[in-house]
């Protein structure tokens, strides 16, 4: 299964190559033309009558990087990506090519000081440990992911890298489904640094429109008042009216909007003005009109993120029948 | 040491908080093959391998349970919370994935808001800790019930070396090693392994179970802190330096020094460690009911985590120190506790 493979594989900014062949592997029979630029970006196009569509889905995941290897196997180390200090003690990770397993170590309650039982977690202050390794086993600069296997339980599926590898699906199935319109399909790198990837990418293509797919956040967490739950994992893909790098163009917004409505699909807005995407960095070349549509997952930028099985579907479904209203003009 | 690894990764998958020992008791049934074993009404599992029915018993102790919940509540949007069974750092929860053992196995993870809407960063309360599983509230409710065990889903992987990682190596590992250790003893005596219940909440499994055994002594092995980066090195024991023999008024010194001496002449790699008061395992039950007792322990970091980290080269040694202790009883050394 797609998601299954594109989940557990690994990838921080910058290491994006095992996501980025998954990918061409999946995509390379269904498109007029595939290219690569320097900085890793994948740009897969359809060709087609009609204005045209980039449709952006990131590769990266946030995971870690090796920082300084100190003795007995210990890793000191920093976040590629936000992370929250809180979800590292005890975490299980995966480290450099070889794949090393390691944990987040995290002294026991017994062996602690009444300051340091009462102080929150700080990430200057953890470790992974490997076990015994050897000069060559881990380098510095290596990469850490979360190492989490997908799983799949009732609706819902559990894993790691949802956002953005639920966009990235979503395109693949895109491509896949050949709808004969012209789009180029870029799977960016570097997005969860700074949009990197996809700054590059705004300059190595013309198009009409712009639409980040993404994994996004879902808010129905127990604690947070109703009015603040938005979106909520369940209730359809989440259309970004504005986040914090992006005013979404309101007239591609309402086409959205009406190929949701046209086509049954359900759908939410995702909470104003928190996180951004590529489409903040595409709608500033030529001004682009650009909006996101996202699946609404719990826990994303943790180690284990829960999607709706019923989401991904409509907000593929929904990518495709957006695409083809805005082929037919807005 | 092949053998230990698989032992540890059947036994490290079970779950059993105290109170629900039942899978792992089960699994050490289908690992081992002893002459005759019995169930109590505490969980508690006592296996023997018998030589004589006049000779002697020798009790060998592990505890079965580990660290974990019970459902305490189930909220209208499917959120489980737990009461914790024994004292678990709510720091180490966060982000990780818990094994809900109801009607069927359920699998939830425990997050928080994602850091782009969420930047506070203070120490969660154990019970306001979310499980989800992602299922509806009504569908959660065909198979959790309020009260289910919940522990730890971590399953046990490889690190550098001989070095492992799990949740419950505290104390699967000892239960390994007397797994390991039936296979490969042979005793003029007969030898009881228990594998007790309810440890975590007061040692109370053992406490029924001594009388069912009669033993002359016993043996405890159970897991202790290995080093760690940041913590003192003098309370603790470095991972792969051998099994940890103790020393100090709860524990029987002829016994100890019998474990000393053989290690020594058998140069089994071990260190010592004092223990001025009872000691916090199973033991401390033991000696008050009156039977001798000494305390093998294994260095484990992060005790209490889901990620435990031991060595395997330190559960081998533990067997062999065993086996060639055992061994070399004989019916002086039976009857010199009671001379001072």
């Amino acid at each position: 299964m797609l998601l299954k493979e594109l989940s557990n594989a690994r990838g921080i900014a910058g290491y994006e190559n095992d996501v980025r062949s998954i990918i061409k592997d999946n995509i390379l029979d269904y498109c007029d033309k595939m290219r690569t630029d320097a900085m890793g970006n994948l740009y897969a196009t359809q060709s087609g009558s009609g204005p045209s569509i980039c449709l952006l889905a990131h590769m990266d995941e946030v995971g870690m990087m090796a920082t300084a290897i100190e003795e007995n196997g210990i890793i000191d180390f920093d976040t590629v990506g936000g992370i929250r200090d809180d979800l590292l003690p005890g975490a299980v990770v995966s480290i450099g090519e070889k794949r090393l397993s390691g944990v987040v170590g995290f002294p026991p309650l017994h062996l602690q000081s009444k300051e340091k039982k009462d102080s929150p977690v700080k990430k200057s202050e953890l470790r992974i440990d490997c076990g015994d390794i050897g000069p060559e086993d881990v380098q510095i600069g290596d990469m850490i992911t979360f190492e989490t296997s997908f799983r799949s339980q009732g609706d819902i599926y559990m894993g790691k890298a949802f956002d953005d590898r639920i966009g990235c699906v979503c395109l693949i199935e895109m491509l896949k489904a050949q709808l004969g319109i012209p789009i180029t399909c870029i799977f960016t790198v570097q997005e969860e640094i700074g949009t990197r990837g996809a700054m590059v990418a705004r300059t190595k293509v013309n198009c009409d429109y712009a639409i980040a797919c993404e994994g996004t956040f879902a808010l129905d967490f127990p604690g947070l008042a109703k009015e603040e739950r938005m979106p909520v994992m369940g209730n359809g893909p989440a259309i970004t009216i504005s986040d914090n790098t992006l005013i979404a163009d309101k007239l591609l917004r309402e086409s959205i909007e009406a190929a949701a409505y046209e086509n049954d699909i359900p759908y939410q807005y995702k909470k104003p003005f928190a996180g951004g995407t590529d489409a903040g960095a595409f709608h500033l070349e030529n001004g682009t009109p650009s909006g996101v549509i996202a699946t609404a997952c719990r826990y994303i930028h943790s180690p284990c993120a829960v999607a709706s099985k019923k989401d991904i579907n409509y907000t593929s479904k929904l990518i495709m029948a957006a695409s083809l209203r805005l082929v037919e003009g807005i | 040491m092949t053998s230990l690894f698989e032992y540890l990764k059947i036994l490290t998958e079970q779950s059993g908080v105290p109170g629900h020992e039942h899978n792992v008791s089960d699994a050490i049934l289908k690992i081992c093959d002893f002459t005759s074993h019995m169930t109590d009404p505490m969980g508690n599992l006592i296996c023997i391998k018998e030589a004589d029915k006049n000779a002697p018993t020798i009790l060998l102790d592990a505890h079965m349970d580990e660290i974990g919940g019970l459902v305490r509540h189930i909220d209208d949007d499917g959120y489980i919370f737990l009461e914790p069974i024994c004292k678990i750092d709510p720091r180490i929860m966060t982000g990780k994935q818990a094994l809900i053992n109801g009607k069927k196995e359920l699998i939830g993870t425990i997050g928080v808001p994602p850091p782009h809407i969420c930047k506070e960063n203070k120490i969660p309360k154990f019970q306001d800790l979310p499980i989800d599983t992602g299922l509806a509230k009504e569908e959660l409710e065909r198979f959790v019930r309020i009260g289910d065990p919940v522990t730890f889903h971590s399953p046990l992987r490889s690190l550098g070396g001989t070095k492992i990682c799990s949740k419950a190596l505290d104390n699967r590992a000892g239960c390994a090693v007397l797994c390991h250790l039936s296979k490969i003893i042979d005793s003029q005596y007969n030898i009881a392994f228990l594998f007790s219940s309810q440890e975590e909440v007061g040692a109370r499994g053992v406490q029924s179970a001594i009388a069912l055994c009669s033993p002359v002594f016993a043996i405890s092995i159970d897991a202790t802190h290995g080093d760690m980066k940041g913590v003192d090195k003098n309370k603790t024991r470095v991972l792969g330096s051998g099994p940890i023999i103790g020393v100090g008024p709860n524990i029987h010194n002829t016994i100890s020094d019998r474990l000393r001496k053989i290690a020594e002449r058998k140069n089994i790699s071990h260190t010592i460690k004092a223990y001025p008061a009872a000691t916090p395992t199973n033991l401390r039950t033991i000696q008050e009911s009156g039977v001798p007792g000494a305390l093998l322990s294994l260095p484990v970091r992060y005790m209490h985590t889901p990620s435990e980290v031991a060595d395997i080269r330190d559960m081998e040694a533990s067997a062999m120190l065993l086996k060639s202790f055992i061994s070399s009883l004989d019916a002086p050394f039976l009857e010199e506790f009671s001379c001072y």
